[in-house]
């Protein structure tokens, strides 16, 4: 590689040069809570709400954990999409945010499982709960992939699709808590997010490569 | 000064970025040949074989290409251009000492050849030597042998009469001092 070498390559991207619209991560985080939020509520009606939705948006600790996991999901979306520009700077600083909540909730699910323990579990929760979880992440998830694979170029790829996997986790779990009667641990902590434990896994060998560019 | 002079450079190339988004050769052209000397200055450093640096420059170069849209034209330049260097760097490092054979070496260690230590330019060949005469004369014998004469540390160590790693010691001390009076 030579100095001429250099020129040529400058030469050649000059050649292909293409006005571009500067991106704005903010705006699309917010764009993509907006159709998150459209396309979970739209899901959860098509599905069913369940039945005794009236009676538990009365009761302080659904609705502490409905906020909470909203909380969590418009914080790391946004941090998701704030990683995924070079200058990230100024969203570095809100890092812990996100993660804050998640030990919140964390710790609140221990204290429940202190108090109440795990609750029943349905023999049938692989095929039924799964299927649920599936039907509320899955376009979200490759939405997110698509608009910080087309927009963005991240410098913390691992850390950009983490906060994504969370916001997309967080989502899809008030989709499930608004179709899935079972409020007890063991269903609504365990087995609705043992899928994205699984997916968070798989993701982190994965997003270096699916990210990269 | 500096400081200003810096400031300057960053709203000149903001200038550029912004027009290049815009689709202007010209300024792009601009934009990336002031890059190449702030690249090549900013990993030069850190590269176990400084002669592949044109290849991390050119990875740079493609990468600011890339990640052209994800500038804001409102932001500074050079924190947005910094990142996608240290970004390139790091992947070079990573793909470099993952590879069979490649031994880190130490910036610190007297052994270590001085093209790779002394890169940059910290002063004047007479500020070198002014500050070499201030050096105590165990100090400036062992920098004599090992970096003027180039003996390595254990031959230092056979003429002197010192230990290899007390030569490594006042060699490292000496260049430290040096270093400091720049």
């Amino acid at each position: 590689m030579s100095t001429n070498d250099l020129d040529k390559t400058i030469d050649k991207l000059c050649e292909g040069l293409k006005p571009v619209k500067p991106c704005h991560p903010t705006r699309n985080g917010l764009l993509w809570i907006l159709l998150v939020i459209c396309y979970t509520t739209a899901v959860a009606a098509a599905i069913g709400f369940r039945e005794n939705i009236a009676e538990s948006m009365n009761k302080p600790d659904y609705v502490f954990e409905l906020v909470l996991a909203f909380a969590i999901a418009i914080s790391a979306s946004l941090m998701a999409f704030g990683l995924s520009i070079p200058d990230c700077e100024k969203y570095k600083k809100f890092m812990a945010v996100p993660l804050t909540l998640l030990g919140v909730q964390f710790v609140w699910m221990l204290e429940r499982l202190f108090f109440e323990g795990m609750g029943d579990i349905r023999v049938d929760w692989l095929s039924h709960c799964w299927m649920n979880t599936v039907l509320h992440t899955t376009i979200p998830a490759l939405a997110v992939i698509l608009l910080v694979k087309r927009n963005g170029a991240s410098v913390m790829p691992c850390w950009m699709a983490t906060y994504a996997l969370i916001a997309v986790t967080e989502f899809g779990w008030i989709g499930m808590r608004l179709i899935c009667t079972k409020d007890n641990v063991g269903e609504a902590y365990l087995i609705n997010f043992l899928p994205y434990a699984v997916l968070g896994v798989a993701m982190g060998f994965v997003a270096k490569k699916l990210f990269k560019w | 000064m500096e400081k200003q002079r810096e400031t300057q450079i960053d709203l000149h190339w903001k200038e550029l970025a912004g027009k290049a988004q815009k689709g202007d050769a010209v300024a792009y052209r601009t934009l990336l040949s002031d890059l190449i000397p702030l690249i090549r200055r900013t990993i030069i450093k850190s590269l176990p074989n400084p002669q592949n640096a044109d290849d991390v420059v050119q990875d740079v170069l493609l990468s600011v290409h890339k990640a052209l849209h994800t500038y804001d034209p409102k932001r500074p330049f050079m924190p947005w251009v910094y990142s996608i260097i240290q970004f390139r760097k790091t992947d070079y490092l990573r793909q470099y000492y993952a590879q069979h054979d490649n031994v880190k070496l130490s910036l610190d260690d007297p052994d270590t050849p001085d093209y790779l230590v002394i890169s940059g330019h910290n002063g004047t060949t007479k500020d070198i030597e002014e500050a070499f005469k201030t050096l105590p004369d165990q100090q400036k014998k062992v920098v004599e042998l090992m970096k003027i004469k180039g003996y390595s540390a254990e031959e230092v160590s056979k003429k002197t009469g010192m230990s290899i790693s007390a030569v490594k010691v006042t060699a490292h001390r000496a260049l430290q001092k040096i270093k400091e009076r720049l």
